[in-house]
Protein backbone atom coordinates (compact mmCIF):
# COMPACT_ATOMS: atom_id res chain seq x y z
CA UNK A 1 0.00 0.00 0.00
CA UNK A 2 2.89 2.12 0.70
CA UNK A 3 4.02 1.71 -2.58
CA UNK A 4 0.65 2.69 -4.35
CA UNK A 5 0.20 5.87 -2.13
CA UNK A 6 4.07 7.24 -3.55
CA UNK A 7 2.93 6.16 -7.30
CA UNK A 8 -0.38 8.34 -6.77
CA UNK A 9 1.80 11.35 -5.08
CA UNK A 10 3.52 10.78 -8.66
CA UNK A 11 0.95 10.80 -10.93
CA UNK A 12 -0.92 13.66 -8.77
CA UNK A 13 2.79 15.90 -9.17
CA UNK A 14 2.95 15.13 -12.77
CA UNK A 15 -0.84 16.48 -13.54
CA UNK A 16 0.11 19.60 -11.41
CA UNK A 17 3.19 20.13 -13.24
CA UNK A 18 1.38 20.38 -16.46
CA UNK A 19 -1.66 22.16 -15.25
CA UNK A 20 0.50 24.56 -13.68
CA UNK A 21 3.12 24.73 -17.04
CA UNK A 22 -0.42 25.34 -19.10
CA UNK A 23 -1.74 27.77 -16.17
CA UNK A 24 1.58 29.55 -16.40
CA UNK A 25 1.89 30.35 -20.15
CA UNK A 26 -1.83 31.22 -20.04
CA UNK A 27 -1.34 33.69 -17.03
CA UNK A 28 1.48 35.13 -19.36
CA UNK A 29 -0.15 35.31 -22.16
CA UNK A 30 -3.47 37.38 -20.94
CA UNK A 31 -0.78 39.54 -19.32
CA UNK A 32 1.17 40.70 -22.40
CA UNK A 33 -1.95 40.89 -24.32
CA UNK A 34 -2.89 43.34 -21.84
CA UNK A 35 0.44 45.42 -22.26
CA UNK A 36 -0.54 44.76 -25.82
CA UNK A 37 1.30 47.99 -27.72
CA UNK A 38 2.45 46.67 -31.20
CA UNK A 39 4.64 49.59 -31.88
CA UNK A 40 6.06 49.76 -35.12
CA UNK A 41 9.13 50.63 -34.01
CA UNK A 42 11.10 49.27 -37.10
CA UNK A 43 9.23 49.39 -40.91
CA UNK A 44 12.54 50.14 -41.87
CA UNK A 45 11.54 49.39 -45.73
CA UNK A 46 8.97 51.76 -45.72
CA UNK A 47 10.96 54.28 -43.94
CA UNK A 48 13.98 53.85 -46.93
CA UNK A 49 11.26 55.42 -49.20
CA UNK A 50 10.27 58.08 -46.64
CA UNK A 51 14.04 58.56 -45.83
CA UNK A 52 14.82 59.59 -48.93
CA UNK A 53 12.56 62.14 -48.96
CA UNK A 54 12.35 63.51 -45.79
CA UNK A 55 16.44 63.26 -45.22
CA UNK A 56 15.71 59.38 -43.19
CA UNK A 57 15.31 61.03 -39.61
CA UNK A 58 14.62 58.05 -37.55
CA UNK A 59 15.51 60.37 -34.05
CA UNK A 60 12.59 62.06 -33.53
CA UNK A 61 9.54 58.90 -34.63
CA UNK A 62 11.46 56.29 -33.06
CA UNK A 63 13.66 58.00 -29.84
CA UNK A 64 9.77 57.76 -27.77
CA UNK A 65 9.29 54.12 -27.69
CA UNK A 66 11.87 53.21 -24.74
CA UNK A 67 9.97 50.82 -22.30
CA UNK A 68 7.41 49.99 -24.79
CA UNK A 69 6.66 46.11 -25.24
CA UNK A 70 5.85 44.07 -28.25
CA UNK A 71 3.74 41.04 -28.79
CA UNK A 72 2.15 39.60 -31.49
CA UNK A 73 3.38 37.06 -34.07
CA UNK A 74 4.20 39.43 -36.75
CA UNK A 75 7.29 39.81 -38.27
CA UNK A 76 9.63 42.97 -38.46
CA UNK A 77 12.67 43.74 -40.23
CA UNK A 78 15.19 46.09 -39.80
CA UNK A 79 17.31 47.41 -42.10
CA UNK A 80 19.82 50.27 -41.96
CA UNK A 81 18.91 53.86 -43.33
CA UNK A 82 21.51 56.13 -45.65
CA UNK A 83 23.20 57.46 -42.16
CA UNK A 84 24.91 54.93 -39.61
CA UNK A 85 24.71 56.59 -37.09
CA UNK A 86 21.49 58.06 -37.36
CA UNK A 87 20.41 54.53 -38.05
CA UNK A 88 21.61 53.22 -35.15
CA UNK A 89 20.76 56.34 -32.89
CA UNK A 90 17.47 56.23 -33.74
CA UNK A 91 16.55 52.60 -33.37
CA UNK A 92 18.75 51.05 -31.16
CA UNK A 93 20.01 52.46 -27.43
CA UNK A 94 23.26 51.06 -25.65
CA UNK A 95 23.23 49.01 -22.99
CA UNK A 96 27.40 49.09 -22.88
CA UNK A 97 29.78 51.07 -25.12
CA UNK A 98 28.96 54.07 -27.40
CA UNK A 99 28.25 55.26 -30.71
CA UNK A 100 32.44 55.83 -30.74
CA UNK A 101 33.29 51.98 -30.07
CA UNK A 102 31.64 50.55 -33.20
CA UNK A 103 31.74 53.38 -36.12
CA UNK A 104 28.94 53.35 -37.77
CA UNK A 105 28.68 53.62 -41.47
CA UNK A 106 26.28 52.72 -44.25
CA UNK A 107 27.40 51.32 -47.82
CA UNK A 108 25.60 50.33 -50.79
CA UNK A 109 25.89 46.72 -51.72
CA UNK A 110 23.07 45.66 -54.89
CA UNK A 111 21.06 48.24 -54.28
CA UNK A 112 20.98 47.44 -50.29
CA UNK A 113 22.55 49.18 -47.43
CA UNK A 114 24.67 47.05 -45.19
CA UNK A 115 25.46 48.55 -41.83
CA UNK A 116 29.08 48.48 -41.87
CA UNK A 117 30.46 48.41 -37.79
CA UNK A 118 33.88 48.78 -37.14
CA UNK A 119 34.58 47.62 -33.43
CA UNK A 120 37.42 48.79 -31.73
CA UNK A 121 37.31 46.13 -29.06
CA UNK A 122 35.08 48.00 -26.14
CA UNK A 123 32.40 45.33 -25.74
CA UNK A 124 30.10 46.97 -27.09
CA UNK A 125 25.59 46.38 -26.68
CA UNK A 126 23.17 47.88 -29.08
CA UNK A 127 19.11 47.03 -28.63
CA UNK A 128 15.96 48.34 -29.91
CA UNK A 129 14.03 50.41 -27.74
CA UNK A 130 11.07 48.11 -27.36
CA UNK A 131 11.02 44.59 -25.07
CA UNK A 132 10.24 41.06 -26.03
CA UNK A 133 9.04 38.45 -24.32
CA UNK A 134 9.18 35.27 -26.33
CA UNK A 135 11.02 35.56 -29.67
CA UNK A 136 12.54 34.84 -32.61
CA UNK A 137 15.61 36.56 -34.06
CA UNK A 138 17.38 36.72 -37.45
CA UNK A 139 20.48 38.89 -38.80
CA UNK A 140 22.54 38.55 -41.58
CA UNK A 141 25.81 39.38 -40.83
CA UNK A 142 29.10 39.44 -42.51
CA UNK A 143 31.65 38.72 -39.66
CA UNK A 144 34.90 38.15 -42.25
CA UNK A 145 36.36 41.01 -40.80
CA UNK A 146 35.52 40.73 -37.20
CA UNK A 147 38.12 39.20 -34.56
CA UNK A 148 35.89 38.33 -31.66
CA UNK A 149 32.89 37.47 -30.18
CA UNK A 150 29.62 38.26 -31.87
CA UNK A 151 26.35 37.76 -29.53
CA UNK A 152 22.27 38.35 -30.38
CA UNK A 153 21.08 38.76 -26.97
CA UNK A 154 17.73 38.73 -26.56
CA UNK A 155 15.50 39.27 -22.74
CA UNK A 156 18.56 41.96 -21.68
CA UNK A 157 17.87 43.86 -18.78
CA UNK A 158 21.77 45.20 -19.14
CA UNK A 159 24.71 43.45 -19.70
CA UNK A 160 24.95 41.54 -16.71
CA UNK A 161 21.54 40.02 -17.12
CA UNK A 162 20.41 38.66 -20.50
CA UNK A 163 20.58 35.50 -23.27
CA UNK A 164 22.10 35.27 -26.11
CA UNK A 165 23.15 32.93 -29.28
CA UNK A 166 27.00 34.19 -29.56
CA UNK A 167 29.82 32.92 -32.81
CA UNK A 168 32.85 33.19 -32.54
CA UNK A 169 34.86 31.59 -35.92
CA UNK A 170 32.89 28.57 -36.22
CA UNK A 171 31.95 27.91 -32.68
CA UNK A 172 28.57 29.15 -31.74
CA UNK A 173 27.24 28.88 -27.85
CA UNK A 174 23.81 29.32 -26.58
CA UNK A 175 23.67 30.33 -23.31
CA UNK A 176 22.58 33.51 -20.71
CA UNK A 177 24.16 35.49 -18.30
CA UNK A 178 22.76 35.86 -15.01
CA UNK A 179 24.42 38.41 -12.28
CA UNK A 180 27.24 38.69 -14.77
CA UNK A 181 27.42 35.29 -14.47
CA UNK A 182 27.32 32.92 -17.67
CA UNK A 183 25.38 29.42 -18.32
CA UNK A 184 26.06 28.17 -21.49
CA UNK A 185 22.89 26.16 -22.95
CA UNK A 186 24.48 24.28 -25.15
CA UNK A 187 27.44 24.58 -27.38
CA UNK A 188 28.86 23.29 -31.18
CA UNK A 189 30.96 23.92 -33.91
CA UNK A 190 29.30 24.51 -37.41
CA UNK A 191 30.14 25.59 -41.06
CA UNK A 192 29.89 28.48 -42.78
CA UNK A 193 30.05 28.30 -46.19
CA UNK A 194 29.37 32.27 -46.84
CA UNK A 195 30.49 35.57 -46.17
CA UNK A 196 27.00 36.34 -44.88
CA UNK A 197 25.88 34.14 -42.29
CA UNK A 198 22.02 34.10 -41.23
CA UNK A 199 22.64 33.91 -37.46
CA UNK A 200 19.21 33.43 -35.90
CA UNK A 201 17.99 32.33 -32.56
CA UNK A 202 14.58 31.27 -30.65
CA UNK A 203 13.27 31.82 -27.60
CA UNK A 204 10.13 29.84 -26.66
CA UNK A 205 8.69 29.32 -23.31
CA UNK A 206 11.47 27.35 -21.94
CA UNK A 207 13.55 26.06 -25.04
CA UNK A 208 16.02 28.00 -26.74
CA UNK A 209 17.79 27.58 -30.16
CA UNK A 210 20.75 28.72 -32.42
CA UNK A 211 20.40 28.44 -36.08
CA UNK A 212 22.92 28.95 -39.08
CA UNK A 213 20.47 29.72 -41.93
CA UNK A 214 17.29 27.24 -41.59
CA UNK A 215 19.71 24.25 -39.36
CA UNK A 216 19.54 24.12 -35.67
CA UNK A 217 22.91 24.74 -34.14
CA UNK A 218 22.31 24.55 -30.29
CA UNK A 219 19.20 23.74 -28.32
CA UNK A 220 19.40 24.29 -24.68
CA UNK A 221 16.73 24.47 -21.61
CA UNK A 222 16.13 26.97 -19.07
CA UNK A 223 13.84 28.98 -16.95
CA UNK A 224 12.12 32.08 -18.21
CA UNK A 225 13.96 35.46 -18.27
CA UNK A 226 11.20 38.61 -17.67
CA UNK A 227 10.86 40.35 -20.95
CA UNK A 228 14.22 42.33 -22.28
CA UNK A 229 15.63 44.01 -24.70
CA UNK A 230 17.23 42.52 -27.77
CA UNK A 231 20.07 43.49 -30.09
CA UNK A 232 23.79 42.97 -30.70
CA UNK A 233 26.68 42.32 -28.49
CA UNK A 234 30.39 42.81 -30.03
CA UNK A 235 33.19 41.50 -27.76
CA UNK A 236 35.90 42.20 -30.21
CA UNK A 237 37.82 44.11 -33.01
CA UNK A 238 37.30 44.82 -36.76
CA UNK A 239 34.58 45.06 -39.33
CA UNK A 240 31.12 43.85 -38.84
CA UNK A 241 28.43 44.38 -41.36
CA UNK A 242 24.70 44.13 -41.64
CA UNK A 243 21.96 43.43 -43.47
CA UNK A 244 18.75 43.10 -41.70
CA UNK A 245 17.87 42.11 -38.38
CA UNK A 246 13.98 40.56 -38.05
CA UNK A 247 12.67 40.33 -35.12
CA UNK A 248 9.08 37.60 -34.40
CA UNK A 249 7.20 37.73 -30.97
CA UNK A 250 5.92 34.65 -30.78
CA UNK A 251 2.36 34.33 -29.37
CA UNK A 252 1.64 31.43 -26.65
CA UNK A 253 -1.55 29.56 -28.25
CA UNK B 1 18.11 3.13 -38.66
CA UNK B 2 17.77 6.10 -41.17
CA UNK B 3 18.23 3.69 -44.00
CA UNK B 4 15.07 1.94 -42.78
CA UNK B 5 13.05 5.31 -43.28
CA UNK B 6 10.92 5.11 -45.78
CA UNK B 7 11.97 7.84 -48.85
CA UNK B 8 9.45 10.09 -48.20
CA UNK B 9 9.64 10.44 -44.45
CA UNK B 10 11.46 13.16 -42.67
CA UNK B 11 12.50 11.08 -39.62
CA UNK B 12 11.18 8.21 -37.71
CA UNK B 13 9.03 10.01 -35.05
CA UNK B 14 5.75 10.73 -37.48
CA UNK B 15 6.21 6.79 -37.59
CA UNK B 16 6.29 5.78 -34.14
CA UNK B 17 3.88 8.26 -32.73
CA UNK B 18 0.41 6.77 -33.23
CA UNK B 19 1.79 3.76 -31.32
CA UNK B 20 0.94 4.98 -27.61
CA UNK B 21 -2.09 6.84 -28.92
CA UNK B 22 -3.54 3.87 -30.37
CA UNK B 23 -2.18 1.36 -27.26
CA UNK B 24 -3.05 4.10 -24.39
CA UNK B 25 -7.00 4.61 -25.98
CA UNK B 26 -7.06 0.31 -26.14
CA UNK B 27 -5.64 -0.13 -22.91
CA UNK B 28 -8.27 2.44 -21.52
CA UNK B 29 -10.98 0.71 -23.92
CA UNK B 30 -10.57 -2.53 -21.94
CA UNK B 31 -10.54 -1.12 -18.76
CA UNK B 32 -13.97 0.12 -19.27
CA UNK B 33 -14.95 -3.13 -20.59
CA UNK B 34 -13.26 -4.70 -17.59
CA UNK B 35 -15.64 -2.92 -15.07
CA UNK B 36 -18.34 -4.58 -16.70
CA UNK B 37 -17.35 -8.06 -17.65
CA UNK B 38 -14.82 -9.75 -14.72
CA UNK B 39 -13.13 -12.27 -17.55
CA UNK B 40 -9.25 -12.31 -16.54
CA UNK B 41 -8.19 -11.76 -20.11
CA UNK B 42 -9.93 -8.51 -20.50
CA UNK B 43 -7.87 -7.84 -17.48
CA UNK B 44 -4.35 -9.50 -18.43
CA UNK B 45 -4.68 -7.43 -21.98
CA UNK B 46 -5.55 -3.81 -20.17
CA UNK B 47 -2.34 -4.85 -18.17
CA UNK B 48 -0.50 -5.24 -21.31
CA UNK B 49 -1.62 -2.76 -23.23
CA UNK B 50 -0.71 0.10 -20.49
CA UNK B 51 2.66 -1.53 -20.72
CA UNK B 52 2.88 -1.37 -24.39
CA UNK B 53 1.48 2.23 -24.26
CA UNK B 54 4.43 3.16 -21.67
CA UNK B 55 7.13 1.84 -23.70
CA UNK B 56 5.93 3.11 -27.22
CA UNK B 57 5.72 6.85 -25.32
CA UNK B 58 9.13 6.48 -24.82
CA UNK B 59 10.10 5.44 -28.43
CA UNK B 60 7.94 8.46 -29.39
CA UNK B 61 9.76 10.79 -26.90
CA UNK B 62 13.27 9.69 -27.50
CA UNK B 63 12.33 9.88 -31.88
CA UNK B 64 10.74 13.65 -30.96
CA UNK B 65 13.91 14.38 -29.16
CA UNK B 66 15.98 13.83 -31.81
CA UNK B 67 13.93 15.44 -34.60
CA UNK B 68 13.11 18.64 -33.39
CA UNK B 69 16.63 19.30 -34.05
CA UNK B 70 16.46 17.55 -38.02
CA UNK B 71 13.43 20.48 -38.82
CA UNK B 72 12.85 23.70 -40.37
CA UNK B 73 10.37 25.12 -37.84
CA UNK B 74 9.27 28.68 -38.69
CA UNK B 75 9.49 30.83 -35.92
CA UNK B 76 5.94 31.36 -35.73
CA UNK B 77 6.02 27.47 -34.99
CA UNK B 78 8.52 27.89 -32.35
CA UNK B 79 5.90 27.93 -29.28
CA UNK B 80 4.10 25.33 -30.56
CA UNK B 81 6.94 23.03 -30.80
CA UNK B 82 7.86 24.21 -27.41
CA UNK B 83 4.61 23.08 -25.88
CA UNK B 84 4.63 20.28 -27.92
CA UNK B 85 8.05 18.99 -26.41
CA UNK B 86 6.54 19.85 -22.38
CA UNK B 87 3.51 17.92 -22.93
CA UNK B 88 5.32 14.91 -24.74
CA UNK B 89 7.29 15.00 -21.27
CA UNK B 90 4.55 14.89 -19.22
CA UNK B 91 2.91 12.50 -20.51
CA UNK B 92 5.67 10.25 -20.79
CA UNK B 93 6.13 10.48 -16.84
CA UNK B 94 2.47 10.00 -16.44
CA UNK B 95 2.42 6.93 -18.20
CA UNK B 96 5.12 5.48 -16.74
CA UNK B 97 4.09 6.48 -13.43
CA UNK B 98 0.90 5.21 -13.88
CA UNK B 99 1.79 1.93 -15.85
CA UNK B 100 3.87 0.95 -12.85
CA UNK B 101 1.27 1.60 -10.67
CA UNK B 102 -1.10 -0.37 -12.44
CA UNK B 103 1.31 -2.97 -12.45
CA UNK B 104 1.55 -3.31 -8.45
CA UNK B 105 -1.88 -3.04 -7.95
CA UNK B 106 -2.27 -6.01 -11.01
CA UNK B 107 0.17 -7.98 -8.91
CA UNK B 108 -1.59 -7.60 -5.72
CA UNK B 109 -4.82 -8.13 -7.39
CA UNK B 110 -5.99 -5.06 -6.07
CA UNK B 111 -8.19 -4.13 -9.44
CA UNK B 112 -10.93 -6.64 -8.92
CA UNK B 113 -11.90 -4.76 -6.43
CA UNK B 114 -14.59 -1.90 -8.13
CA UNK B 115 -13.70 0.85 -6.82
CA UNK B 116 -9.91 0.67 -7.91
CA UNK B 117 -11.07 -0.51 -11.05
CA UNK B 118 -12.87 2.80 -11.40
CA UNK B 119 -10.14 5.17 -10.18
CA UNK B 120 -7.96 3.78 -12.52
CA UNK B 121 -10.40 3.95 -15.35
CA UNK B 122 -10.52 7.50 -14.39
CA UNK B 123 -6.17 8.08 -14.31
CA UNK B 124 -6.15 6.24 -18.04
CA UNK B 125 -8.68 8.59 -18.92
CA UNK B 126 -6.60 11.71 -18.18
CA UNK B 127 -4.08 10.25 -19.97
CA UNK B 128 -5.92 10.22 -23.13
CA UNK B 129 -6.52 13.56 -22.47
CA UNK B 130 -2.77 14.51 -22.50
CA UNK B 131 -2.10 12.07 -25.18
CA UNK B 132 -4.36 13.99 -26.98
CA UNK B 133 -3.08 17.36 -26.04
CA UNK B 134 0.52 16.40 -27.03
CA UNK B 135 -1.02 15.27 -30.47
CA UNK B 136 -3.12 17.78 -31.28
CA UNK B 137 0.22 19.91 -30.28
CA UNK B 138 2.21 17.86 -33.01
CA UNK B 139 -0.40 17.59 -35.69
CA UNK B 140 -0.61 21.90 -35.60
CA UNK B 141 3.12 21.59 -36.17
CA UNK B 142 2.67 19.77 -39.53
CA UNK B 143 -0.55 21.19 -40.54
CA UNK B 144 -0.11 24.58 -39.55
CA UNK B 145 3.24 25.42 -39.55
CA UNK B 146 4.65 23.05 -42.73
CA UNK B 147 6.61 21.33 -40.01
CA UNK B 148 8.45 17.92 -41.27
CA UNK B 149 6.83 17.62 -44.42
CA UNK B 150 9.25 18.10 -46.76
CA UNK B 151 12.54 15.75 -46.27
Amino acid sequence: MKYIKIMIVILSATLVVSCSQEKKTSEEHDMTEADGHDHSMMEADDHHEEGEESGHDHGAEMGENHESTANGGEMKKWTPGDDGVKSIQSDFHFLAGAMGNINPEVMSEAGLNVMKLTADGTPTAFVFHTSYGNLGMAAMLNLKGFNGTVKLIHHAQNTSNYEFVAINSDKMKLGRVVDGKEEIFDEKTYESADDWTNLRVSAAGTHFKGYIGNKTITHGHGDMMKDGYVGILLEGKGMLQIKSVELTPMEDE
Amino acid sequence: MEALLPEWAPNIHPLIIHFPIALWLAAVFFDLISLIRKDAWIRNTAMALYGLGAVSAYAAFLSGDQAIDMVTIPFQGEMTASNHSDWGSYTLYFFIAYTILRGVIFWKQWDKKKIVGIALFILGIIGVGMVAKTADLGGKLVYKYGVGINK
